[in-house]
């Protein structure tokens, strides 16, 4: 991990979108879903850090959460990411977390990870993203890096060690 | 929704909390034979990110004790122990014998009866106090990333509002076998019945 490369770190209901040499991360993530886009042709990327799967009640204001609602983080991820020359038909998603910390009270957790996951593969469907990367449920927290430009993912939990992955689309 | 909340009323918070905090590390002193110092609670009013600050970092790894309270006031409490800490109430509730590196179902189990045992000692403080009856759920367990373990509340707390109000009670044993925080996270949706309950209180 030891690399100059600046870090940004993407907050609970944050989104950000970087270009150039950086990395993005979110560390701890639980029950929440990190949502990844990217055009790795164009080396650009983003990452929101979703809380929910639901729609967002009317007049309500998310000024400080953009990315609170999936529903409106993918929308707001992909428009940046355009934005900043990305082109929607070489974009890829990956989604990470969604997992049920809390044994043995099902009541207390009614497993809104995997609700946060399945809702953001339905929109990203509707969007014809393609998903290429998919490391979500299971019941530890997990620590993201994003390594831009060459779209490197780069997770790891408390009792396994870091794993890479390239959403580059070649080989991984 | 948070935000028309008065100074009086913090301290107010504040003070059922140091109250509901002081019995339960009374009854962790009896189980423990330590002596058991608390520390000022803090009331904030907190934007989602900052809530894990106190706990030594997001990927710290902690024990988190998670209950529902029912009731005549909604909300929830999360007992929060780093992992050495809950390595260290382990032995002493089991003779001083060392703990083994993963935790079992007989590890796990007395831990869950400590934080009912805790929880339910600093709600019936409150309880008493208040005259509202404040009733724990059963816990819910996980050893994990600090950050990764609140999130499960924030994520409650969000469905209602943009930002957390947090009663944090820090404790610890004098003689550094563990520490430990509490979190009460009134529902936003009944944080009114609790002012109402003390303003009662300051004109009895």
């Amino acid at each position: 991990m030891e690399d100059n490369r600046p870090v940004h770190t993407v907050f609970i209901g944050q989104l950000c979108v970087q270009t150039g040499s950086c990395s993005l991360a979110v560390y701890g993530l639980g029950s929440c879903v990190a949502l990844l886009l990217c055009d790795p042709e164009a080396g650009v990327g983003g990452l929101a850090h979703v809380l929910l799967p639901g729609e967002p009640p009317p007049g309500t204001e998310r000024a400080g959460l953009p990315a609170k609602y999936g529903v409106e983080a993918l929308p707001s991820l992909s428009k940046a990411l355009v934005g900043v020359g990305a082109r929607p038909a070489r974009m890829r998603a990956a989604l990470v977390g969604g997992a049920r910390l809390f044994q043995g009270a099902e009541l207390l957790d009614t497993g809104i990870g995997a609700r946060n996951v399945e809702r953001l593969k339905a929109l990203l469907a509707e969007g014809a993203v393609p998903l290429a990367l998919e490391l979500t449920g299971g019941s530890q927290g997990r620590t993201l890096r994003f390594d831009l430009p060459e779209c490197l993912l780069r997770v790891r939990t408390l009792r396994g060690g870091w794993e890479s992955f390239g959403l580059g689309g070649g080989a991984a | 929704m948070f935000k028309q909340m008065k100074d009086e009323d913090l301290d107010a918070l504040k003070e059922i909390s140091n109250i509901g905090a002081g019995n339960a590390v009374t009854a962790l002193h009896q189980m423990t034979h330590r002596v058991v110092t608390l520390e000022v609670p803090a009331v904030n009013v907190l934007p989602f990110s900052s809530v894990v600050e106190t706990l030594g970092g997001p990927e710290e790894e902690v024990l988190g004790l998670f209950f529902r309270i029912y009731g005549g006031s909604r909300g929830n409490m999360l007992l929060v122990l780093p992992r050495p800490s809950a390595e260290g109430l382990l032995a002493l509730l089991f003779n001083g014998s060392t703990p083994r590196r993963a935790l079992g179902e007989m590890e796990i189990s007395a831990l869950k009866e400590v934080g009912n045992i805790l929880t339910s000692s600093y709600l019936t403080a409150v309880s008493a106090l208040l005259n509202i009856a404040l009733i724990p759920s059963i816990p819910a367990f996980a050893m994990d990333m600090a950050q990764a373990v609140v999130d499960l509340l924030l994520i409650e707390l969000a469905e209602v509002s943009d930002q957390a109000l947090v009663i944090q009670t820090d404790f610890a044993s004098r003689d550094h076998s563990f520490s430990g925080h509490f979190f009460f996270l009134p529902d936003p949706r009944s944080i009114e019945t609790l002012l109402a309950a003390i303003e009662k209180l300051r004109h009895r």
